[in-house]
């Protein structure tokens, strides 16, 4: 009897987290509201998903195209093709992985577009814009010797290829868990692993080399 | 484990995916292997620098942008057939084609053939009562365009006659010394022509009978005509008057050439010296011409 009393805390405990966590995963997401409200027209709500996901998908735009003007017009059209074809998706709840798998199929196409016509070759190092948004705080010699690496960084990951270049992003710019990155680009956990590793080592022997030139 | 084995495990490591065996493996051949050590160090370096790019801050206008995208747009229709075109690499390939069409069209035009022999022989042209010179004002299709010396003189070298139109100047001479036949071609023309002083058949119906020039187009084509005729009166220092297939002009004699360049190369050229007393008579003399065409 007097286990019971010492254990029945303990109990209560688990049972309420058990259930708590039960709740949590019945409820739907804001972001899954949001998209059932835009199916029934509330042109609000897209604002809000807007509102949701446009720091990523246009830092994800960013990365691709390295220029604020292309990557606000790349990152709108991601949003107005989602809003048009969001009667097609048949899960509310993946709506995330959807929209990034959008946004990389945006992103291949308008790349491949700007590279035919020059646009990245043509393209100095002092266009890169995101110079702009190095935080303060460091010298200034720091700055400049950061955003230079970051440049360079950018420079070697453009040299990739596009799925060695697209699971860098999501993994280590946008910072997205393995199982959504699976979702994304439709392939199991294992291989995102494995494709992770070796696109991370890629980009590493190749900083070596272009280090040991400098 | 091996150095390659090791260094295949970095990803997993620094993500903390790898199993409590693995990594006791791991860690074990990472102390005994400064090379490893290392990459591991640059491998963590790598990632560091990665995971310190700066967040790129949305534009203030994204989310309206994104709205003016959305909202229908007048002439979407045309704006998505432009799209098209520009999508499927139409556009060289179009311009090429309308380019052929119209050189093609422009070609056919330009290359309706009219017999010039015919037209003389129906004419009468060479008769001594009413012959004063036949050109052929057409000999290329540049003389299409009536009133471009340039381009006519240019075209009487063309291999290639295409005549359009004849056109023949009869000077009638207002008092005849000698029995009413008066030459106002220059040398260049040819020998013994005469031009009578009777009336032209064409100036009864301006009510008049005593013409200084009488031109005779002959031309099949319509348009070259209406060209001419736009030509002849566009001057507003020249009175018009038209009258069925006739056109009465009154020019200043310091004018002529001008209105002789009004019909390409003509040649033999009228011979102004021949006009002179006409200018001598009074400095503000106006000519009379009739153009008629047939």
């Amino acid at each position: 009897m007097e286990l019971f009393y010492l254990l029945a805390p303990l109990i209560f405990i688990v049972a309420f987290s058990v259930n708590a966590q039960d709740e949590g995963d019945d409820a739907p997401s804001e972001t899954t509201v949001l998209v059932r409200a835009v199916r029934q027209g509330d042109k609000q709500a897209f604002n809000r998903l807007v509102l949701l996901y446009q720091s990523r998908i246009y830092n994800l735009a960013f990365n691709y195209v390295k220029n604020d003007e292309e990557a606000k017009d790349l990152a709108q059209d991601v949003f107005v093709t989602a809003y048009k074809a969001l009667p097609k998706l048949r899960d509310d709840t993946k709506f995330g992985a959807w929209l990034y798998q959008i946004g990389l199929n945006h992103c291949r196409n308008r790349y491949k577009r700007l590279k035919r016509r020059g646009y990245f070759t043509n393209k100095s190092l002092d266009d890169d814009q995101s110079s702009l948004q190095i935080a303060g705080g460091e010298t200034p010699e720091k700055e400049l010797e950061q955003q230079r690496i970051i440049n360079l960084v950018r420079d070697t990951i453009a040299t990739m290829n596009d799925a060695e270049k697209e699971i860098l992003m999501l993994r280590d710019l946008q910072g997205l868990p393995y199982d959504e990155i699976g979702e994304i680009l439709g392939i199991p956990l294992g291989t995102v692993k494995s494709k992770l590793s070796r696109a991370r080592t890629s980009l590493k022997n190749k900083l070596k080399r272009v280090y040991s030139t400098l | 484990m091996n150095c390659t084995d090791c260094q295949d495990q970095f990803s997993d490591f620094i993500d903390d995916e790898i199993s409590l065996k693995m990594a006791r493996s791991f860690k074990g051949h990472l102390a005994s292997c400064p090379a490893c050590s290392a990459e591991l160090q640059l491998f963590q370096q790598t990632l560091d620098t990665l995971h310190a790019f700066p967040a790129q801050k949305v534009p203030a206008d994204f989310v309206i942008g994104i709205n003016e995208k959305l909202a229908p747009q007048p002439f979407a229709k045309l704006q998505g057939w432009f799209s098209f075109i520009s999508q499927h690499k139409l556009t060289a390939g179009s311009a090429l084609a309308t380019l052929v069409v119209g050189v093609i069209s422009a070609a056919v035009l330009q290359l309706s053939p009219v017999d010039s022999e015919q037209i003389l022989a129906k004419n009468g042209i060479g008769s001594n009562n009413m012959q004063a010179m036949t050109v052929d004002a057409d000999k290329d299709h540049i003389n299409y365009y009536p009133g471009i010396p340039y381009l006519a003189q240019k075209s009487q070298d063309s291999k290639l006659p295409k005549p359009r139109a004849q056109v023949q100047f009869t000077s009638v001479k207002q008092s005849t010394p000698n029995g009413g036949h008066n030459s106002l071609l220059d040398s260049r023309g040819p020998p013994n022509m005469s031009y009578p002083s009777a009336p032209h058949p064409s100036l009864s119906h301006f009510g008049t009978t005593s013409p200084d020039l009488v031109v005779t187009v002959h031309s099949k084509s319509t348009a070259y005509q209406h060209a001419l005729i736009r030509q002849l009166t566009a001057n507003h220092q020249w009175k018009t008057q038209i009258n069925g297939n006739s056109l009465l002009i009154t020019l200043p004699y310091s004018q002529l050439a001008d209105f002789q360049h009004l019909f390409g190369p003509v040649d033999p050229h009228i011979n102004t010296n021949e006009l002179s007393h006409l200018n001598n008579s009074s400095s503000s003399r106006l000519l009379t011409v009739v153009v008629a065409f047939h």
